[in-house]
């Protein structure tokens, strides 16, 4: 489904991805883990195809589309969803128009008339129930003056309401407390189908006990320096990444 | 009708040299008034006289009067037009502009006027009593009407007042009868068509009587394919307790240019509510906005929202004075200026000795599209009484590619996404106008304006 390879791309002069190389296929999990700064969220945004990052070498494919070459919009309408580690607050566009614009164009692009607003609400409904998401909020201003848990759930909330193929989780688990993690799990896990695939962006091996990946790749200084199953996950909480900088170092 | 005539038999021969508007207006002025002598009363044409006497003692403001620092008309007042207009303008036109200005689902009254003069065929005025609404080429002679000429503006101060004053020759003339409440706005809209370059300027009132209640909508639109410059003066007199609420949407094409000048008495007790919705693409917009707050306990709400494309400039001017006690104004601008526009906001307060428990707030708040997007901003507050409540602001932002980039990610097209940011900007001064037609039509003019910024940069 998603295929990155030698994935090259910095920002301003400065190299962040220096040459990443990535399968995930249909139906499976993947888990990115690695220190502060090692890439991880620019490897979403570039994914995503936010503007400041420039990609130098290397491509990266949706079922065999060119991802690179097209607008952020259109990535989201093939089926790519980046759940933001920071969602950021626009105040005065609501959240549910918001999601109604949003959902309405992606059927658009797929060729699918726009949901009527009888349809729309009970699609809403549905999904605000399976990510136990406030129906309060949904008539909110989109984020703003909401709590970083509200936030993160807000983001799996669209990712229910969008169905995406590859949907990049980043940090989701971060700032959840012990409940909203294992709702927001349950959530995602409720998604999974063998048709799309998850890349779950984590600094803690807690939310993999939830949802657990079939592969876990460490990423460290711009490069998957190693990959592996769940246990690896386990390694890394036990010992920490200094013995991945050390081997690296060495390798270096 | 035949007043008109009589002021086009004072043309001379086209001419083939360019001539600038004040000699145009320095030329035609003895001719024009020779006109009015034949049909208008002493009173009014001594105020003519005056005026015109102020504008050629001032001439076109420039750039070195403080009021027009940032607003250039030089290359605008340089360019030659007419004085006269043909007032005809056939079916077709009629409709087509009706049809530009048409606000979806809208259950309001119309007034049409065709190069200011009301278009009675085309109209669908009020059938009571309660209210009187004609053309000021009608109402000239009466005392109701020519008494009231300049009579709340100091008009030497004002050099497009003074010209519209000497030179205007038609224009609505509404009366809201005492204690009378219009059940429905009415949707003013002027037509312009014109066959040659004009200098077009039409004088209008609104005078709410004692307890009167009404609304209304205002636009204009120009069909035209020739340089159309309209300098118009409108004056609203509010009695005690009546409220007049005003929205007034100003829509353009290049080659126009537009001067407002829109002049509030309120007298105590009263309510004043303004809303300027100004889009692209006249050459200029120059708005003044003068509300005098003639009694005690007034309430006045003036909300603005511009946005500006390429070579457009749109400037606000607004002045509030206070003079009695506990009254209340609010004035909140909005404005967001795209690639290449220019926009201009300059806001006064006065708040003089007598006007104890004032409340006077106003703020102005603008979003840049673009490292190529000006914006002049000038709020002014000057208090001569001590117990009193009053603040004002400016805010200049950029545009914020965040929260783009944040839409885009869901599947939202670019232009989409801006519009949504734009009406999101907006949406506190949208969330103001009652009227829920009027809202929406917001809404879509915003995003037809976006739409067509974006096209004009690919
Ligand atoms: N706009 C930018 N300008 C300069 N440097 C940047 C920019 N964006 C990211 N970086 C740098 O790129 C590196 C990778 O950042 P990134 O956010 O991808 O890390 P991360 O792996 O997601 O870290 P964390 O675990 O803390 O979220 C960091 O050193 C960061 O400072
Ligand atoms: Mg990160």
């Amino acid at each position: 489904m998603l295929s990155i390879k030698n994935l090259h791309a910095g920002v301003e002069n400065k190299q962040i991805l220096k040459g990443i190389n990535l399968e995930v296929n249909a139906g499976e999990v993947h888990a990115i883990m690695g220190p502060n700064g090692s890439g991880k969220s620019s490897l979403a945004s570039v994914l995503a195809g936010r503007e400041n990052y420039e990609v130098t070498e290397g491509s990266a494919t949706l079922d065999g589309k060119d991802l690179l070459d097209m607008a952020p919009e259109d990535r989201a309408r093939e089926g790519l969803f980046l759940a933001f580690q920071y969602p950021i607050e626009i105040p005065g566009v609501s959240n549910i128009n918001f999601l109604k614009t949003a959902l309405n164009e992606i059927r658009t692009y797929r060729g699918l008339e726009p949901l009527d607003a009888k349809s729309f609400l009970k699609l809403t409904k549905e999904k605000q129930q399976l990510v136990e998401f406030d129906a309060k909020l949904v008539n909110r201003s989109l984020n703003e003056g909401f709590s970083g848990g509200e936030k993160k759930r807000n983001e799996i909330l669209q990712l229910a309401m969008l169905e995406p193929k590859l949907s990049i989780l980043d940090e989701t688990d971060s700032g959840l407390d012990i409940d909203a993690l294992r709702i927001v799990s349950n959530g995602v896990n409720k998604l999974r189908s063998k048709n799309n695939a998850f890349i779950l962006i984590t600094h803690y091996q807690r939310l993999l006990e939830y949802i657990v990946p079939d592969f876990v790749h460490v990423l460290y200084n711009g490069r998957i320096v190693k990959s592996g199953t769940k246990e690896l996950a386990l390694e890394l909480e036990e010992k920490g990444y200094d013995w991945i900088k050390e081997e690296n170092a060495v390798n270096a | 009708m035949l007043k008109e005539i009589d002021i086009t038999k004072t043309r001379k021969p086209a001419q083939m040299t360019k001539k600038n508007l004040y000699d145009t207006l320095t030329d035609e002025f003895d001719g024009i008034y020779a006109a009015f002598e034949r049909t208008e009363k002493d009173c009014l044409l001594q105020k003519r006289k005056e005026a015109f006497a102020y504008f050629q003692d001032q001439k076109f403001p420039s750039t070195k009067n403080e009021e027009w620092r940032f607003t250039n008309i030089t290359p605008f007042v340089n360019d030659t037009y007419n004085l006269y207009s043909d007032f005809s303008a056939d079916d077709e036109t009629i409709e087509k502009a009706l049809e530009k200005v048409d606000v979806k689902g809208l259950d309001a009254y119309r007034l049409i006027l065709v190069n200011g003069n009301i278009n009675y065929d085309y109209s669908q005025l009020p059938q009571t009593d309660g209210i009187s609404i004609r053309s000021v080429s009608e109402v000239k002679n009466e005392v109701s009407f020519s008494e009231k000429i300049n009579q709340n503006i100091e008009v030497a101060k004002y050099p497009f007042a003074a010209l519209n004053t000497a030179f205007f020759q038609d224009g609505y003339y509404i009366e809201l009868k005492k204690n009378f409440n219009l059940d429905k706005p009415v949707y003013i809209i002027h037509i312009y068509s014109e066959k040659e370059n004009v200098f077009l300027q039409p004088r209008n009132i609104i005078i709410a009587q004692q307890g009167s209640n009404c609304k209304f909508i205002e636009t204009s639109v120009c069909i035209s394919k020739n340089t159309v410059f309209v300098n118009s003066f409108t004056d609203i007199l509010i009695n005690e307790n009546a409220y007049v609420r005003h929205a007034h949407f100003q829509r353009g094409n290049a080659n126009e240019r537009w001067v407002t000048h829109t002049q509030v008495n309120q007298e105590q007790n009263s309510r004043y509510d303004n809303y300027l919705v100004t889009l692209p693409k006249a050459d200029l917009v120059r708005n003044n906005l003068n509300v005098e707050l003639n009694g005690k306990n007034t309430e006045t709400h003036l909300y603005g929202l511009y946005l500006v494309s390429d070579k457009h400039l749109v400037d606000n001017h607004s002045v509030v004075n206070h003079k009695y006690p506990n009254c209340q104004s609010n004035q909140l601008y909005k404005g967001v200026i795209l690639d290449g526009g220019h926009g201009v906001f300059n806001g006064k307060i006065y708040v003089q000795r007598p006007a104890q428990k004032t409340n006077a707030f106003q703020q102005n708040n603008n979003l840049l599209f673009s490292p190529n997007a000006v914006i002049n901003s000038k709020p002014q507050l000057e208090i001569f009484a001590d117990d009193v409540k009053c603040s004002h602001g400016s805010t200049v932002g950029q545009f914020n590619e965040e929260s783009l980039f944040y839409l885009r990610a869901r599947g939202i097209g670019e232009e989409t996404a801006r519009s949504l940011l734009v009406n999101a900007f907006a949406f506190d001064v949208a969330e103001k106008i009652h009227n829920e037609a009027l809202r929406d039509y917001v809404e879509i003019l915003i995003e037809e304006t976006i739409e067509q910024a974006q096209k004009d940069n690919s």
